[in-house]
């Protein structure tokens, strides 16, 4: 009998190996279509660029793909092009990171405490409203063409969004779960501290993640006027000079720029901030 | 002197839009040190809003509600509450993290916490899942984790409002007889609320019926005596379940009629 079942235990677990190795290689599989097709995206979005630059509308104002890629290795070849991007990246980290420690702050608060929100509100609601390309004469005129006024934009462009997402994470903080503090012996301080800030931070996450493909768009405008060096430099002067292979080259570095840096802020967002619910 | 008194308390909503809404009116109770006290009464009776003013969530209009003679006036670590809702819990922190939130904000270190809290988490039968998070948890265990939180503060008394209306009916009935269980090895004073007869009947050791709302208080108590949770369908249990249950059909009735005219 006791053979019988040892037999029985064995069959059990061999079956059970099996479908584990069955799930394993589906999963591999899955994976090796996803790669499959997102190289199927790549290969036609750059073969439809080719074929209407080469044969749809042939024009020295609309360079194919190849012509553009030279130019690009051109420019890493010579070091130029990490000089625009590094310069263009540093504003943005720093603005981003400025405006975005201020909106938490001021958002937690604003969502904590009424005065403090109908403090700022007329602020928010009125300057949200004015984008940061509007301010870039002002932001030159004040702060010169050096790079307080490109980080003093990236700041304003990021404050904002940050702000209101975080107020209304902390206005959305279940009534429950804030009298479940009080009644296990809260303060007002650590009901702020232990309970709404993280619940707010999925919205603080989200608030940041809009901000930050706000900043790629404000740098480039503010690096359009008045700066030396930038992608946004490289695209106004290369018009001047009807450089179009420069200008693709910015865009396309714009791009692959805004995916890495919004894939890298989901990864750490997941990696450190998981546990306070889905954050990106 | 009573361990918890409610002194002919009213309480009205002043409302930005529509007239002022006074949800109990004249609202007298007490109850005794260890009792079990079930509050049981139609949808929109008052019940929850009776619970919240002795939590110190809301203060009374008029009246005074006290504790061993001192006056109500603000939520504290005496009164533990049980919320109906699984929202209370910290979905950030794990189980263990729930139930050690009380410890840790009295101030005690990392290893007496985590000590305290995996004792009430194996007295709710949870010791194995101190690692889960909230969201891993089925709604029967979120409730335990709640009931651990709460007793992990050692309070005085427990506030349960509704706290098994949203589970199964399998689940509700076994997490009535281990909070019976509980309740007879910690010697607490609870106040229950439901809109469940049965569960008035098992649970308490006396049921407050009340009137259907607005202006709600008690119609009448009634003591319970020498039921277990195993005497769902005794002859005794029979008895109190019609007495209770003629008590309240005429206020579920006039419930309804509120609601529809």
């Amino acid at each position: 009998m006791s053979a019988g079942d040892g037999t029985g235990r064995l069959a059990a677990t061999t079956a059970l190996q099996g479908a584990a190795q069955r799930e394993r290689s589906a999963a591999r599989r899955r994976a090796r279509r996803k790669t499959v097709t997102y190289v199927l995206s790549f290969v036609t979005i750059f073969s439809l660029w080719h074929v209407m630059a080469t044969y749809v509308i042939p024009s020295v104002l609309f360079p194919p793909p190849w012509p553009v890629a030279e130019r690009m290795i051109e420019m890493i070849r010579t070091g130029d092009l990490w000089a625009h991007v590094s310069i263009s990246l540093q504003r943005i980290l720093i603005g981003f990171t400025l405006g975005s420690i201020a909106g938490v702050a001021i958002g937690l608060l604003m969502g904590s405490f009424t005065d403090v929100k109908h403090f700022f509100e007329p602020y928010v609601n009125f300057f949200r409203f004015i984008p940061g390309i509007a301010l870039i004469t002002v932001a030159v005129i004040w702060l010169g063409i050096g790079e307080a006024s490109k980080v003093f934009l990236i700041v304003y462009t990021t404050i904002f969004i940050v702000i209101i997402n975080t107020m209304a994470g902390a206005l959305a903080v279940s009534q429950n779960r804030l009298r479940a503090a009080r009644c296990l012996g809260a303060n007002e301080f650590q009901v702020f501290w232990f309970v709404i800030v993280p619940s707010t931070v999925p919205y603080i996450v989200t608030g940041m993640r809009i901000a930050m493909a706000n900043s790629f768009a404000t740098i480039v405008s503010a690096e359009m006027l008045g700066a030396s060096l930038g992608l946004g430099t490289v695209i106004w002067t290369s018009r001047l000079f009807m450089l179009v292979e420069d200008v693709f080259v910015a865009l396309v570095v714009l791009g692959i720029l805004g995916f890495l840096a919004d894939r890298l802020f989901v990864l750490v967002s997941t990696r450190f901030g998981g546990r306070f619910g889905s954050v990106a | 002197m009573p361990f918890v008194r409610f002194d002919n308390v009213s309480i009205t909503f002043f409302k930005q839009q529509g007239n002022p809404f006074t949800a109990v009116e004249d609202f007298d109770l007490s109850i005794e040190e260890g009792e079990f006290f079930c509050l049981l009464g139609p949808s929109g009776c008052g019940k929850t809003t009776a619970l919240n003013m002795l939590a110190g969530f809301d203060r009374p209009t008029n009246g005074r509600i006290t504790i061993r003679d001192k006056q109500v006036k603000a939520p504290g670590r005496d009164r533990g509450v049980v919320f109906q809702g699984e929202d209370s819990l910290f979905g950030w922190a794990t189980a263990l993290e729930n139930v050690g939130f009380g410890p840790r904000l009295a101030g005690v270190g990392r290893a007496e916490r985590d000590r305290i809290a995996r004792r009430y988490l194996s007295m709710v039968g949870l010791a194995e899942h101190g690692h889960k998070y909230p969201h891993e948890m089925s709604g029967g265990m979120k409730q335990r984790t709640q009931i651990a939180r709460v007793l992990a503060n050692e309070p005085d008394m427990l506030l349960m409002d509704e706290p098994f209306a949203a589970l199964d009916a399998q689940t509700r009935r076994v997490l009535q007889a281990e909070l019976v269980r509980i309740w007879k090895a910690t010697g607490k004073t609870v106040l229950f609320i439901t809109h469940d007869i049965e569960e008035a009947i098992i649970l308490g050791t006396r049921i407050g019926v009340m009137r259907a709302g607005p202006a709600s208080a008690i119609k009448q108590t009634i003591a319970i005596d020498g039921i277990d949770a195993g005497d769902r369908r005794s002859e005794r249990f029979m008895e109190y379940y019609r007495v209770v249950h003629d008590l309240i059909e005429v206020e579920v009735g006039k419930s309804l009629e509120g609601e529809l005219s």
